[in-house]
């Protein structure tokens, strides 16, 4: 089930947040825990029945690993096994020309690990079964993450039990939660209208067009991906549960370091877990610190998606991550104002750059689009891909101000809502951060809901169809 | 009790913060469910209100409302070939009070989707005009052209929140036809957009491209399966189950052209073989009238009666509506002394084919 669709909005979350309130009238933890399970499976299952036994499947085999694994002194052999399991059908079903795909299988995997992981390192001690369903099919972060670890959940379903519903927190989650929904469904489903557009027509593209199907693709995975977290975190945050952050502010960043602090976080954070440390880390010198780094990002490459593409934009990441954390060895960072704001440019340009190769159906189109941009011919932006950002809500606004008869009206939203876009990544606050410390103001509220509702007339629209043939 | 908890609202003002947001979002879904189900612009619930421009440019979505509640005793069915027709005419020419729902590019299973709907209301219905493209039969029986937007067509009311909270229909189909009204027609609705211009030989030429030649012949019965199987399933039900509706059922005329494709896709005989088929098993029924104008040599010959390969000019609408008040084309049924058997109409088409000169054709572009 998607965040942003009717079945979510209006009848699985009601049922959730009623049934959850409702069980734990009964101060029965273990109600409340298969509860909130079952309701994550049939939201897991809601759009394709056959995930559910899948995920079924590797929670008992992974459980029975930790059972085993608490048995024995010598915890080498079931954590290889899980590991082994849990790799192969992840790779069985993501890189063989499989034609199901289980929805969020590179997340739940990735929970499965960092479980047997934190298990073999002695961090938990006991997980009974429910306390573990909990932990992975907690359906905020079931489908895209954040990708919590075992210690971030545990005892969280105890302290909402024992604590009182609390407004402040829920208010905040639900403008989170809003935001969120904003980001996916008006900025991220407008942006990704004209990149489709882009990627399906390249032939067609001049320079600057280009350069606009580049730019969209950057600003939509943001919005989608982090508008897809905030939405988890608001739910849990409703529900009086805490996921640790994803997002903050990466296009802010200076330097590559510093995006990926804040891009994409927890995914990070499990491959220097449970990685790079093990790799040896920053332990071995200075050379081998280099090494691990780039077999980090060549497996988040990999990880990312089958095909060779991933793995480029992997390794443009690894290797200017590298250079950067060469170059600024001993150093602290520039504090110069201006140093920041040409440095964050060209990481941002950079970052821009790598993502055409993971957006770009094959490597091949990918240098295709960027050669457009070299070629630097410049003409009349495309009208078709312009006219994606033409929503019809701020198009009739266009028609009854009677400026549709300006030569460039057919521009002015794709410029007002790429400024929009960009001004958003640069310079505002981080949703996260801005829920926080919204005040529970009547403007505040109306804007809130005004967004809200927006967001869900625009999760349905009018199919059609042009006609030639017959 | 209840003074307390007001108390408490007053007190917290994120409670109070909540339950204006959860008032807020309701009302305003609450005014625009209200609005669309009032105007109800793709007529699910109700029939048109009077006085309201609506626009009706979405066959997709507004058939299956216009079959429900219209007021109507005959209906057009059939693909963009029925799209001309003029509803007028119909009342003028046989006085039927007609409804045209035409599906772009429609498979049979589309047109089983909307007689279901026509069939189940409490419409009597003299006659449906059924336009049958011989292509389209020999699909699967329960593909349709497009993916229907399925909440229109069925009694489910809860996916109905798909209509009443889209923001296309507030936009498009309730406030810009109230801000800019420009009410569509029934009788011309669905019309195409080719312009006078657009009917010439140059044009059609200028777009039509020969297909290769298939070197494999398809055999004379390899579409027959298909075609039962979509009769048996998508259109004879309601013809059985209708005795006393008549179905006038017709083969349009394609241009010479599209004859061109048959020859050079290599199934001339299955083609001509499911023409029969089709003639032979739907004239069965009495109240069933087959007729047949692929072969009208004046329509078919001069590309300046089409805009490209298949879709003829307007007037041959009007030409095969008069058709149906005269009798011209029709197919005779078994031992009926009145009118060409399908047989003659099918050797008159197979001699056209023979003897026309594709390649002086094509050559002219």
């Amino acid at each position: 089930m998607l965040f942003n669709s009717y079945a979510f909005v209006f009848l699985f979350f009601p049922l959730f947040f009623i049934g959850f309130y409702g069980s734990k009238k009964f101060r029965k933890a273990l109600l409340t825990k298969a509860f909130l399970i079952l309701m994550s499976l049939w939201f897991y299952g809601f759009l394709n029945p056959a995930n559910v036994p899948v995920l079924l499947l590797s929670m008992v085999v992974n459980y029975g690993i930790y059972l085993w694994m608490k048995k024995k002194k010598e915890k080498k052999l079931p954590l290889v096994t899980g590991l082994f399991l849990n790799l192969g059908s992840l790779f069985l079903f993501k890189y063989t020309d499989s034609a199901f795909v289980p929805l969020g299988i590179s997340f739940f995997t990735f929970s499965q690990v960092a479980f047997l992981m934190e298990v073999y390192r002695g961090n938990i001690k006991t997980f009974d079964f429910w306390d573990y369903g909990v932990y992975i099919t907690f359906f905020p972060k079931l489908a895209e993450g954040p990708i919590a670890l075992p210690g971030e959940m545990e005892g969280q379903m105890e302290k909402v039990l024992k604590t009182p519903f609390d407004w402040e927190k829920f208010y905040r989650s639900l403008c989170l939660f809003v935001l969120g929904l904003a980001k996916k469904v008006l900025l991220a489903d407008t942006l990704g209208g004209a990149v489709d557009y882009g990627y399906a027509n390249l032939t067609a593209l001049n320079s600057g067009d280009a350069i606009i199907v580049m730019l969209s693709y950057t600003l939509q995975i943001y919005f989608d991906f982090s508008g897809y977290t905030d939405m988890a975190m608001g739910i849990a945050g409703m529900l009086g549960f805490d996921l640790p952050l994803n997002f903050n502010s990466p296009y802010k960043a200076a330097n590559i370091l510093e995006f990926w602090k804040g891009w994409h976080i927890t995914l990070t954070r499990f491959f220097t877990r449970y990685l790079y440390i093990p790799l040896g880390g920053n332990r071995k010198g200075e050379a081998r610190t280099y090494i691990n780094t780039l077999i980090v990002f060549f497996v988040s490459g990999i990880w990312h998606g089958a095909g060779i593409n991933f793995i480029i934009w992997g390794m443009l990441h690894g290797i200017l991550y590298v250079i950067t954390r060469w170059r600024m060895k001993g150093k602290k960072a520039s504090s110069g104002k201006i140093k920041h704001v040409i440095s964050g440019f060209g990481t941002f340009l950079y970052v821009n750059i790598a993502w055409v190769f993971f957006r770009a159906p094959s490597v091949k189109d990918g240098i295709s689009l960027l050669r457009k941009i070299a070629a630097c011919r410049f003409g009349r932006i495309n009208w078709d891909m312009a006219g994606y950002f033409n929503l019809d809500e701020f198009w009739y606004v266009i028609k009854v101000l009677h400026i549709d008869s300006w030569q460039y009206a057919h521009y002015i939203l794709m410029v007002l809502i790429l400024l929009v876009a960009l001004c958003i990544v640069f310079f505002a606050k981080n949703a996260v951060t801005a829920a926080g410390k919204i005040k529970p103001s009547a403007v505040n509220t109306l804007i809130m809901a005004v967004l809200f509702v927006w967001c869900v007339i625009t999760f349905s629209e009018v199919s059609s169809f042009i006609y030639f043939n017959f | 009790m209840r003074n307390m908890q007001k108390k408490e609202v007053r007190k917290n003002p994120f409670k109070r913060a909540v339950m204006g947001f959860m008032g807020l979002a309701a009302a305003f879904c609450i005014v625009i469910a209200a609005l669309v189900v009032f105007v109800d612009p793709f007529f699910h619930y109700h029939k048109p209100l009077s006085g309201f421009p609506y626009l009706i440019d979405n066959q997709l979505s507004q058939n299956p409302g216009m079959a429900a509640h219209m007021d109507y005793d005959s209906v057009i069915l059939g693909s963009s070939m029925t799209v001309n027709f003029n509803t007028d005419w119909f009342k003028e020419l046989m006085g039927l009070n007609t409804i045209k729902l035409s599906y772009s590019g429609a498979f049979p299973k589309d047109q089983s989707n909307i007689m279901k709907i026509i069939f189940n209301g409490n419409h009597q219905v003299k006659k449906v005009f059924l336009g049958v493209d011989v292509i389209t039969y020999t699909g699967g029986v329960e593909e349709t052209k497009y993916p229907i937007p399925e909440y229109l067509y069925d009694n489910n009311y809860f996916n109905d929140i798909q209509y009443v909270l889209n923001k296309d229909v507030l936009l498009n189909y309730i406030l810009r036809p109230l801000a800019d009204p420009d009410p569509t027609n029934l009788a011309t609705v669905y019309a195409s957009w080719w312009t006078e211009e657009y009917y010439s030989e140059q044009w059609v030429l200028h777009n039509y491209t020969s297909p290769e030649q298939v070197l494999e012949k398809t055999a004379a019965d390899a579409y027959i399966p298909g075609v039962k199987a979509n009769l048996d399933v998508n259109i004879c039900p309601f013809i059985e189950d209708n005795p006393n509706t008549q179905f006038v059922v017709f083969f349009p005329p394609y241009s010479i052209l599209y004859w061109n494709d048959v020859l050079k896709e290599n199934h001339l005989e299955a083609t001509m073989e499911e023409y029969r088929y089709i003639a032979e098993r739907l004239n069965e029924y009495d109240n069933v009238e087959v007729y047949f104008f692929p072969d009208r040599e004046d329509i078919i010959l001069d590309l300046n009666h089409y805009a490209d390969y298949s879709h003829y000019h307007p007037d041959y609408n009007r030409f095969m509506t008069e058709c149906f008040t005269n009798g011209t084309g029709l197919v005779a049924k078994n031992g009926d002394e009145e009118g060409k058997t399908i047989d003659e109409y099918l050797s008159h088409m197979r001699e056209i084919v023979d003897e026309f000169d594709f390649e002086e054709l094509l050559a002219r572009k």
